[in-house]
C-alpha cells in the first residue's frame, strides 16, 4: 500500500527537480556584464544559480525518499489515512461527499472574480454578483437543495452592503480608485 | 533610564490622543479575526496594512500591532469552543481548552487563556524593551558576511522548526521563497532577472500581495475544502473563577513566557512554536502530566502564555536585524518600511524613540486585549455564528482589494491569486508557509550581502567562514541541518543508548556484570 502523500511527494519532486535545473540554466544565461568590466563576483546570476542547484538537490532527495516508499506507483491502491479518534460521546463524523464540488465551485468563482471581473467590470457590480453567487452556490451544496428565500434575500443584502460599502470605503476614505 | 522615559512618554502620548480609540477597535477587530477559523493573524495584519498605509506612521503601526496581539489571543476562543484553532498559534490551546469547554467550563477556560495571554505579552514586552536595544548595538558589528549567514540561518531554522516532522519540506518552501525574491531588477546592477520582458515582473514580486495570497486566498480554499465547524453549546461557568485558577500557575506562566519570547526571537518560527515548546516544557515539569490533553489548566496557561509572548519576541529581530521572527512580523516589517522606518542595526541611532514606542504599543494592545477579552466573553461568541459560506467571499474580496490597493496594479491581484493557489497546493502537501514568506523577505539581503562579501574579499571565501559571528551562525545552521537528518539522529541515538548501557558498570567499580 502506498500513502497518498508519497505519490504527491513523488510528483512534486519531479516538478521541483526540473524547475531547479531550469533555474540553473536560466541563471547561467543571465548577463555577466563583462563588457562593463564589473567585478565577476557580482554577476546577477550567482545566487539564483545556487538556489536552483539547491532546489534540484532537494527535489532529488525527495524523489529518492518518495520512490523508496512506493510513491512511484501512481495507480496503486491507497492506504487509508489514519483518522483521529473522536471522543466516545461524540457522534461519528459523516463522510463529506461534497468536498470536490465545493472546492471546484470556490476555485471557479474566486478565479472568475479576481481574473475575469476585477478590472473589467465596475467594482461594485462585480463584487455584489460574486458575493451573492458564492454564498448561494456554497449554501446550496451544503444543504443539498435550494436555500430558502430568506437565506437568498439575506445573501443579497450582504452582497449589496459589502460590494458598495467596500467601494465607498476605499474610494472615499483611502482614496484608492478601484478599477472597472 | 532613557528607555523608561521614552516608553512612558509614548504611553502618555497615545493615551492623551484619539489613538487610544484605535487601540480598542483594532484589538477588538484582531480578536474577531483571530476567532474566526480561516482568518489568521498574518492575513489580518496584511489586510490592515493595506488599509492604514496612508495614515501617520505611529498610528498605522499601533493599529497593526493591536491587530497582531488581538488576533493571536482571539484564536484561543475558537480553539476552546470549536476545537479548531482560530490561528495556527492556538493549536496547542485546543488540547486542553476544548475538553474544559466540553466539561461546562468554557468561561473559565477563556479567562485562563486571557490571563495566560496577558502575562505572556507582558513578559515578551519586557524582553523587547531590554533585548532590542542591546541586540541592535551588537548587530552594528555585523558586516556583509554576517548578514549573509544570518539570512541563511533564518531560512534554515524557520524551515526546520515549522516542519518538525519533515524539515526538507520547510527548506524547500524557504528556497522557493528565496527564488521569488530573485525575480525582478537586482539591487546592484539593476539587471532584470526572470522577467522575460514583462514590465510588471521587472518590478519584482511584492511581499504584501504574496502574503495576502498565501495566507488569505489559500486559507479561503482550505476552509472551503474542510468540514464546517460547530460551536460547543451548553452551560458556561464564570470567567472570574478562571483568573484565580490561572494565578495558581505563576511559575508555569513565567517559564512559558520566557520560552515563547525566545521562540519568537528565532527567525520565522513565531507563535506556533512558542505555544508548542511552552506546552511541552510545562508537561515535562508538571506534577500532573496525566491531565495534559484532558483539560489541564496548567497546559492551557502554558500554551496561551507561550504564543502571546512570542508576539513581542518576534518584533525584536524585526526592529534590530530587519529579520522577521514570524509571518505576521514579516508583514509588520514591510509596513514599517512602507512608512519610512528603516528597521535594522541602525534603528537605535536613526529612530531611537521608535523602539520604545513599539514597546508602548504592545503594552496598550495587551491591556486592551485583557479588558475586551474578559468583558466581552459572551458577546464575542456571536462572531462564531457567522458561517463560512457568508464570510469567505467577503474575505476574498478584501484580499483582492487589499492586494490592489498598495500600488493600484492589477498585476498584484494576479500575484495574490497565484500565491493563493500555490499556497493551497503546498499546504495540502504539508509544506509550511512561514519559510516561503521569510525567503521572500530575506532573499534581497542574502543576494546583496553574498556579492558584497565576495567583492570585499576579492573572491576569497574564507571571511565567510572564519569571522567569530559568522562561525557561530554557519556552525548553528550546519548543526541544525545535521541534527534533522535521520542518519545523524540514529547515530546520536546509538551513542546515547550505548553510553547509557555502559553507565551501570562504569558507575560501579568492580561491579559484577
Amino acid at each position: 500500500m502506498t500513502r497518498p502523500m508519497d505519490k504527491a511527494d513523488f510528483v512534486f519532486s519531479l516538478v521541483l527537480t526540473a524547475f531547479g535545473l531550469g533555474v540553473v540554466v536560466e541563471s547561467l544565461r543571465l548577463p555577466r556584464l563583462a563588457e562593463q568590466n564589473i567585478n565577476p563576483y557580482t554577476v546577477p546570476g550567482l545566487l539564483p544559480g545556487i538556489l536552483g542547484a539547491l532546489m534540484a538537490l532537494c527535489g532529488i532527495a525527495l524523489l529518492v525518499r518518495s520512490a523508496l516508499r512506493g510513491g512511484w506507483r501512481l495507480g496503486a491502491a491507497e492506504a487509508q489515512e489514519t483518522q483521529a479518534e473522536a471522543p466516545a460521546d461524540e457522534p461519528a463524523p459523516v463522510p463529506d461527499r461534497h468536498v470536490a464540488l465545493r472546492l471546484g465551485v470556490t476555485v471557479a468563482l474566486t478565479l472568475g472574480y479576481a481574473v475575469g471581473l476585477f478590472g473589467h467590470v465596475p467594482f461594485g457590480l462585480a463584487t455584489v454578483a460574486f458575493i451573492f453567487l458564492f454564498t448561494t452556490a456554497t449554501e446550496w451544496i451544503e444543504l443539498g437543495r435550494r436555500p430558502p428565500l430568506r437565506a437568498l434575500a439575506s445573501a443579497a443584502v450582504i452582497a449589496l452592503f459589502v460590494g458598495f460599502g467596500v467601494q465607498l470605503l476605499f474610494e472615499r476614505v483611502f482614496y484608492v480608485r478601484l478599477p472597472g | 533610564m532613557y528607555g523608561l522615559e521614552s516608553f512612558l512618554s509614548a504611553i502618555a502620548g497615545f493615551v492623551a490622543s484619539p489613538a487610544i480609540l484605535d487601540v480598542f477597535w483594532a484589538t477588538l477587530l484582531g480578536i474577531v479575526v483571530g476567532m474566526l477559523p480561516g482568518l489568521t493573524a498574518t492575513l489580518g495584519v496584511a489586510l490592515m496594512t493595506t488599509l492604514t498605509f496612508q495614515m501617520e506612521t505611529d498610528r498605522a503601526i499601533l493599529i497593526l500591532i493591536c491587530m497582531y496581539v488581538g488576533a493571536i489571543y482571539g484564536g484561543s476562543r475558537s480553539a476552546i469552543l470549536l476545537n479548531i484553532p482560530g490561528t495556527p498559534a492556538n493549536a496547542a490551546t485546543s488540547l486542553d481548552g476544548y475538553p474544559l469547554a466540553r466539561a461546562g467550563r468554557a468561561g473559565s477556560a477563556m479567562a485562563i487563556a486571557t490571563t495566560g495571554s496577558f502575562i505572556g505579552s507582558l513578559i515578551g514586552m519586557a524582553a523587547l524593551a531590554v533585548v532590542a536595544p542591546a541586540l541592535a548595538e551588537f548587530a552594528l558589528s555585523f558586516g556583509a558576511y554576517e548578514f549573509f549567514w544570518l539570512s541563511v540561518f533564518g531560512v534554515l531554522i524557520a524551515g526546520q522548526l515549522t516542519a518538525l516532522d519533515d524539515p526538507i519540506k520547510g527548506w524547500i518552501a524557504g528556497l522557493l521563497g528565496l527564488f521569488v525574491a530573485m525575480i525582478g531588477q537586482e539591487g546592484i546592477h539593476a539587471v532584470p532577472r526572470f522577467a522575460y520582458g514583462s514590465t510588471d515582473l521587472r518590478g519584482g514580486i511584492q511581499l504584501l500581495p504574496a502574503m495576502v495570497g498565501a495566507f488569505g486566498f489559500a486559507e479561503v480554499l482550505t476552509v472551503m475544502r474542510h468540514r464546517a465547524y460547530r460551536v460547543v453549546r451548553g452551560s458556561t461557568d464564570s470567567v472570574w473563577a478562571g483568573i484565580r485558577q490561572a494565578a495558581r500557575y505563576r511559575i508555569t506562566a513565567i517559564r512559558s513566557g520566557l520560552i515563547g519570547t525566545f521562540m519568537g526571537l528565532a527567525p520565522g518560527v513565531g507563535e506556533d512554536m512558542g505555544a508548542w515548546a511552552s506546552y511541552a516544557a510545562a508537561r515535562q515539569a508538571s506534577k500532573n502530566k496525566e491531565e495534559f490533553g484532558k483539560g489541564s489548566v496548567e497546559g492551557l496557561v502554558a500554551a496561551e502564555t507561550g504564543n502571546n509572548a512570542a508576539v513581542p519576541g518576534a518584533l525584536i529581530p524585526v526592529l534590530t536585524l530587519a529579520v522577521p521572527g514570524s509571518a505576521p512580523a514579516a508583514v509588520l516589517l514591510a509596513a514599517m518600511i512602507i512608512h519610512g522606518i528603516r528597521p535594522g542595526p541602525l534603528i537605535m541611532i536613526e529612530f531611537p524613540d521608535f523602539v520604545y514606542s513599539v514597546v508602548a504599543m504592545v503594552f496598550l494592545a495587551t491591556c486592551a486585549m485583557a479588558i475586551l477579552g474578559l468583558l466581552l466573553t459572551r458577546p464575542l461568541l456571536l462572531v462564531l455564528r457567522v458561517t463560512r459560506e457568508r464570510l469567505m467571499p467577503i474575505i476574498f474580496v478584501l484580499c483582492t482589494v487589499g492586494a490592489f490597493a498598495i500600488t493600484s496594479r492589477v498585476f498584484d491581484v494576479w500575484v495574490m491569486v497565484a500565491f493563493g493557489v500555490l499556497g493551497f497546493i503546498l499546504r495540502e502537501m504539508k509544506y509550511p508557509m512561514a519559510p516561503l514568506i521569510l525567503g521572500i523577505v530575506l532573499g534581497d539581503l542574502m543576494d546583496k550581502n553574498l556579492r558584497r562579501g565576495l567583492v570585499l574579499s576579492d573572491g576569497d571565501l574564507s571571511p565567510f567562514f572564519n569571522r567569530p559571528i559568522s562561525i557561530a551562525l554557519w556552525g548553528s545552521a550546519l548543526l541544525f541541518v545535521l541534527v534533522s537528518m535521520p542518519a545523524t539522529r540514529r547515530w546520536l541515538g546509538r551513542l546515547v543508548g550505548g553510553g547509557r548501557r555502559r553507565q551501570p558498570s562504569s558507575g560501579q567499580p568492580g561491579g559484577t556484570p
